[in-house]
């Protein structure tokens, strides 16, 4: 049987200022290599808290995850998130006084690996890039990018060091339709090529007919 | 590294970020201030320590060994009064140096030891203990330089001739009456040549007009003045040029011309005095007047024009007077000597508003304004009558040359008679700082030893009296060869003879060497504390800065990056301003000590008077970068800035990543 490149178990989570709100109520999730999940839900339903905490930015109040195996209560999730785990944010979150290709080979530079212009990384963001279609904009400062531009950037940069999940919050919401449409396409296609495992938090239904598997998470609970 | 990376984004300076980069700049300056503050001080202190134990260690070497009690008890020291070969009297440490043996006592001839006296000490091998032929081989296996010493006590009384004119028949006499101490001079201190002052041209003149007379006896009285014959003069004039070379003449203002050294055609503005109608002077005046005429020199003939054309021819009668000094350069024509100093000949050629006068001339009427001496350590010793005076003496009127008497009582066959050794001023030295410096002077060893077997009014602590002294380069390692040293005497199994002190120890040196290190102390730690309040401002900065960059520190977590990682971003940032910080202030104290005179001039002017005090400071400031200050503030300040940015470093990595996404989002 194949193992979850992540699996839940009864994450709880909830929030105590200004008044305790309980915002997830023992989720459970396994995930398994090349799926694509799609998780809707309302505004406030904790879905973003329920990507951080998949992505070990935030930790649960309960429950396990294990991501590729490895329980993130007792490892050191900085390496995991680097090696494991790529993201895209809503706001793109990309280093805005760094060049395009500076901002894809950050990653892999914080995983201490060679970022050359020959090495076989620099290759590799080079090629990302090109994927993205931005490979005339690869000395460019990321700040004067469009918001389409910022988000290809962000693919690219969560895919540079191969990682096995992707974890994309709202990735199409601060753009405009026709950009929002082509990021969702890139992504997925980008996913679906590379064998990565994606899970994309958004309000879209549309999008979330094109996964795999799509959950809608309301009063705290996967449904 | 990445994070070395991100530090330098950090802490260019960007648009946008004026409140950050102002900081930064800020910051930067105040630690710069300190930096050059504490460089510029810590080397002027260094320097001017460097400057004293250099005075201090100039006459005295920094290495003393003197001899023990132990060794003034011993067998070899005190068989010389029994011995006959040892004339009956003790030797000196030199003496015992070059002594063909180390037990001069023969059974046979000399009279028979007490009872009590001190048994011979032997080796275990069986060879007898000299400590002065051991010592001095210890010296010599450690390849240090090395001379003995000794130290008596006399009051001197010196004969200062003086002759205002320069006339021998218009003769001053002045005694100069003084209680001294008498220490051997040591032409094996590798500092006497920049001890020994220069004589100056009054030293010279002073000599040539000494060279009519003789020393003698008796000087209380005027009679005690005896010319000298012509040809001890003459002698005296020869062995003079011998060691001083007289390069500059100058004349005194209204001399006389020798119209020899007049060119050959010329005209120059001149006026004339009239004894009737003959021309009694030509004055050669400083500044042009209305009234004046032009003398013409023309096919060897001299002549006078008024301003109306009148023409004056001048007779050889006619004398040639400058109303203002003239400076030559001079020759000797040593080839005849004369015997009267004032008949000493010169080629001469100097200048004169455009006029070149050349030729030769005798020395009268001109004075000696630049010798030279050609004098070395070696021909210091050549006189064994020649002492060197404190340079006190030189201020107090004193010149080369003058003679006199060092007195002291010595115990006749049946009374206590007064003594006396003749002397003869050769130069002055640098005394440095040392208590007696100004009452020390230095004397052939021989006449030192000599005055202190006979001496009975001048007793002298004998540890204090004789010992070795020993010169090194580095003055830091004074403590580490007096060890070497000790350890070989101990081998060689006379360490109880000797005692080995190094500058540290002497009484004149230790408070002075305290406050010092006192002082840098204190101003080390005031400047540790300014550093500190200033490295506070990198705090400020940095939590400005963390705040500044809080999405990026959350970027770069969800990233991977790990605590460890944020919080090096942090400190590099502190250590990096700090090293910026300490290569600017590095620069600007190199700079300033480099100009620090002009700017120690500038001072002066400003408060009115010297800024620095040359008795202490020395004439110039040291201007020289003090390598432990650079050291100490090139680790010190980025050190401290590293440990400011630990706090903000910390802050940064307490930082929630999803919750700095969240807000920023």
């Amino acid at each position: 049987m194949t193992v979850p490149i992540l699996s839940a178990h009864k994450l709880k989570k909830t929030f105590l200022n200004p008044m305790a709100v309980e915002v997830l109520k023992e989720v459970s999730l396994d995930l398994y290599p090349g799926q694509f999940v799609a998780i809707r839900g309302r505004s406030g339903e904790g879905k973003s808290t329920l990507l951080h905490i998949l992505g070990t930015l935030e930790k649960p109040d309960d429950g396990t995850l294990f991501i590729s195996g490895i329980d993130t209560k007792h490892t050191n999730t900085s390496i995991l998130r680097n090696e494991k785990i790529g993201f895209v944010f809503q706001t793109f979150n990309l280093l805005e006084d760094y060049t395009v290709l500076e901002n894809v080979l950050m990653p892999a530079r914080i995983a201490r690996k060679s970022t050359s212009s020959t090495s076989a990384t620099y290759d590799r963001a080079i090629e990302l890039l090109t994927l993205v279609g931005l490979q005339e904009r690869l000395f460019f400062p990321a700040k004067i990018l469009s918001g389409g531009e910022k988000q290809r950037v962000a693919i690219a940069r969560a895919l540079i060091n191969d990682p096995e999940l992707l974890l994309a919050d709202e990735p199409s919401g601060n753009l405009d339709h026709t950009n929002s449409q082509i990021i969702q396409n890139l992504l997925i296609d980008c996913a679906r090529k590379q064998g990565k495992t994606l899970v994309i938090v958004t309000h879209d239904e549309e999008l979330s007919q094109l996964a795999d598997h799509s959950f809608i998470l309301k009063e705290g609970q996967l449904l | 590294m990445f994070e070395f990376s991100i530090a330098k984004k950090y802490l260019l300076p960007k648009r946008g970020q004026l409140p950050v980069s102002l900081i930064a700049l800020m910051s930067v300056i105040v630690i710069s201030l300190v930096v050059w503050l504490m460089l510029l001080f810590l080397s002027i202190t260094d320097g001017i320590e460097r400057g004293w134990l250099n005075k201090l260690t100039a006459l005295n070497g920094p290495i003393r060994i003197t001899p023990t009690p132990e060794y003034f008890n011993s067998y070899y020291y005190q068989i010389d009064t029994f011995s006959s070969a040892s004339n009956y009297s003790p030797k000196s440490i030199g003496q015992k140096a070059s002594a063909p043996s180390s037990n001069p006592y023969a059974p046979d001839i000399d009279m028979e030891l007490p009872r009590s006296f001190p048994q011979p000490k032997q080796d275990p091998q069986g060879y007898f203990i000299d400590p002065v032929k051991r010592a001095f081989q210890v010296l010599d296996d450690l390849q240090l330089t090395y001379q003995d010493y000794e130290i008596g006590g006399a009051m001197m009384r010196l004969q200062m001739l003086r002759s205002p004119s320069g006339n021998l028949r218009d003769l001053d006499q002045h005694f100069l009456t003084q209680v001294t101490y008498v220490t051997s001079f040591s032409d094996h201190n590798p500092k006497l040549s920049d001890l020994l002052l220069p004589a100056t041209p009054q030293d010279v003149e002073h000599l040539l007009l000494m060279s009519a007379f003789e020393q003698v006896d008796s000087i209380d009285a005027p009679d005690g003045i005896e010319r000298s014959t012509s040809a001890a003069s003459s002698a005296r004039i020869e062995h003079l040029l011998r060691h001083m070379e007289i390069t500059q003449l100058k004349s005194e203002p209204f001399w006389e011309i020798p119209k020899h050294l007049l060119p050959s055609n010329f005209r120059c503005p001149a006026q004339i005095v009239l004894q009737g109608k003959r021309v009694a002077q030509i004055i050669l005046a400083s500044e042009t007047h209305g009234s004046q005429g032009t003398l013409v020199s023309e096919n060897n003939s001299l002549f006078y024009t008024d301003a109306h054309g009148s023409k004056y021819p001048l007779e050889p009668s006619s004398s040639i007077i400058s109303e203002q000094s003239i400076v030559f350069d001079a020759t000797v024509n040593s080839k005849q000597i004369p015997n009267r100093a004032a008949d000493l000949r010169f080629s001469l050629k100097g200048q004169w508003r455009g006029l070149t006068l050349k030729g030769e001339s005798k020395l009268e009427g001109l004075k000696i304004s630049r010798a030279t001496s050609k004098q070395t350590s070696s021909t210091c010793l050549e006189d064994p009558k020649g002492v060197w005076l404190p340079k006190q003496f030189q201020d107090g009127g004193v010149l080369v040359g003058d003679t006199g008497f060092l007195l002291f009582s010595a115990q006749g066959a049946s009374s206590v008679q007064e003594q006396r050794l003749p002397i003869t001023v050769l130069g002055f030295y640098d005394p440095g700082i040392m208590a007696i410096g100004n009452k020390c002077i230095l004397a052939p060893s021989e006449l030192v030893h000599s005055l202190n077997l006979a001496n009975q009014s001048f007793q002298m602590d004998p540890s204090f009296a004789s010992g070795i002294q020993v010169w090194i380069d580095d003055l830091s390692k004074a403590i580490q060869v007096k060890s070497s040293i000790e350890n070989a005497f101990q081998k060689q199994g006379v360490d109880t003879y000797w005692k080995v002190t190094t500058y540290h120890d002497y009484d004149f040196a230790k408070d002075l060497l305290q406050q010092f290190q006192s002082d840098k102390t204190l101003f080390t730690l005031i400047g540790i504390i300014i550093l500190g309040v200033a490295c506070c401002n990198i705090i400020s900065l940095l939590v400005l800065l963390v705040n500044d960059k809080k999405r990026e520190i959350g970027i770069l977590q969800a990233m991977g990056a790990n605590t460890r990682s944020i919080a090096c971003i942090f400190a590099f940032c502190g250590a990096g301003m700090g090293i910026i910080s300490s290569l600017i202030g590095t620069g600007a104290a190199l700079l300033t000590l480099q100009h620090i005179d002009a700017i120690a001039h500038f001072l002066s002017f400003l408060q009115g008077h010297d800024m620095f005090n040359a008795m202490f400071y020395g004439k110039t400031l040291p201007n020289s970068l003090s390598t432990d200050a650079l050291c100490f503030v090139l680790i010190a300040t980025p050190l401290l800035s590293l440990l400011a940015g630990l706090v903000p470093a910390l802050k940064a990595c307490r930082l929630r990543p999803s919750a700095v996404l969240r807000a920023e989002s």
